[in-house]
């Protein structure tokens, strides 16, 4: 059995986003515009909807009685694995690039993100 | 009885007495898939490369060459990363994304001297417990076409099954292994978190992907968890204690071994 040094389930769940008011609306445009996906009005409709159902089954899980449960957020006990900083081989840039459609001069090209 | 009927140490026994030749083995394993395109459990199928490969590892076996998987026929699920081999995750946004290097368990499993014989079908990303979510069409159940699969590692269990291949890799997060070997009737095995190296497989979740494989009986599933399990220094959370000999206690039987069955899982919803 392994021991965490951390809060107890159940408190983790009252501080996260599973405490939020089960009535709160997602801001379905926001979220869309950050993905970059174009929605049709109707489709905002049906995913806030969605998307608020899927808040409010989550929910279910504040009734778990969690007082005496330990959290389990990893299995293995490893932690801070680490290795020599030392250059070891790796892709050519070629190779690292062989897959893209667009690229120039052997570097990825991407549509600018900062204006 | 078919060659590619055999168990992978029925086939180590057979090419080492000369009985058969990897090459005759390979092509029995590749007629069987062309036979049963309906199950739809490959999206790729490698027939020239694993008859290539075949032909090296007969001509390795006459020099007398001892490796672990040498001229046996394996499938990957379509999310282990191949160099040279398309991987698609059974997505149409990875529909010809060649890999430019091979997943750590691939590089295991060809250093073992296997056979690559092809890429299966699977729930897209691994998304998926039926085997129908995939954008190259779901995969069928061998025993009864009506019936699901399981998913995610679909075409896996389906293609060791269905003695398309002798033994075939697959991943697990929610029971992506352990769903399609039952509902196939063969071996599956999902090891412990950090056991295989996760290294070049396309991730569903990480801290939670188990790497494992279908297999005919359990002592084959045993022989290829000693050649996939191990630290993997490209992978930090594979664990640092080193891998078990598998095979070691596979005859002392399960006297004093006591079996789990969560009550959840046996419930009356269940027909049968």
């Amino acid at each position: 059995m392994i021991h965490w040094k951390t809060k107890p389930v159940s408190q983790l769940l009252s501080d996260s986003a599973l405490s939020y008011n089960i009535s709160m609306k997602i801001d379905v445009p926001r979220v869309a515009k950050l993905a970059n996906l174009p929605l049709k009005q109707e489709e905002k409709e049906k995913f806030e909807k969605q998307l608020s159902e899927i808040l409010t089954y989550v929910e279910k899980l504040k009734k778990v009685d969690t007082k005496n449960v330990e959290i389990t957020s990893q299995v293995t006990g490893l932690e801070n694995i680490k290795r020599e900083d030392k250059v070891i081989p790796s892709l050519s840039q070629e190779e690292a690039t062989s897959q893209t459609k667009s690229q120039q001069n052997g570097l990825f090209k991407v549509k600018a993100i900062l204006e | 009885m078919n060659l590619n009927q055999l168990t992978i140490k029925e086939a180590q026994e057979g090419l080492k007495n000369k009985k058969l030749s990897s090459f005759e083995l390979t092509k029995a394993c590749l007629k069987q898939i062309n036979k049963n395109k309906d199950l739809n459990a490959f999206i790729t199928v490698c027939e020239k490369e694993a008859l290539e490969q075949a032909k090296k590892a007969d001509e390795l076996i006459s020099k007398r060459q001892d490796l672990p998987l040498l001229g046996i026929p394996i499938a990957l699920k379509d999310l282990f990363s191949t160099k040279e081999i398309k991987t698609t995750a059974a997505s149409k946004v990875l529909e010809n994304f060649v890999p430019q290097y091979n997943a750590t368990v691939v590089e295991k499993i060809k250093n073992a001297g296997a056979i690559i014989v092809g890429k299966t079908n699977l729930d897209a990303w691994a998304h998926g417990s039926s085997g129908e979510n995939s954008d190259f069409g779901p995969t069928k159940n061998p025993w009864n076409r009506e019936c699901v699969p399981g998913g995610s590692s679909s075409g896996s269990a389906v293609s060791v099954a269905s003695d398309m291949c002798l033994a075939a890799t697959g991943t697990d997060t929610g029971g992506s292994i352990r769903l399609p070997a039952s509902f196939n009737n063969i071996v599956g095995l999902k090891p412990t978190y950090g056991r295989v190296s996760r290294y070049g497989i396309i991730a569903m979740a990480s801290s939670l992907d188990s790497i494992g494989h279908f297999t005919k009986n359990v002592e084959d599933s045993a022989l290829l968890l000693n050649i996939t399990a191990g630290k993997d220094p490209l992978d930090a959370t594979t664990l640092p204690n080193p891998a078990e000999n598998y095979i070691k206690n596979l005859d002392k039987g399960v006297k004093g071994l006591k079996i789990g069955i969560p009550r959840e899982f046996v419930t009356a919803d269940l027909d049968k």
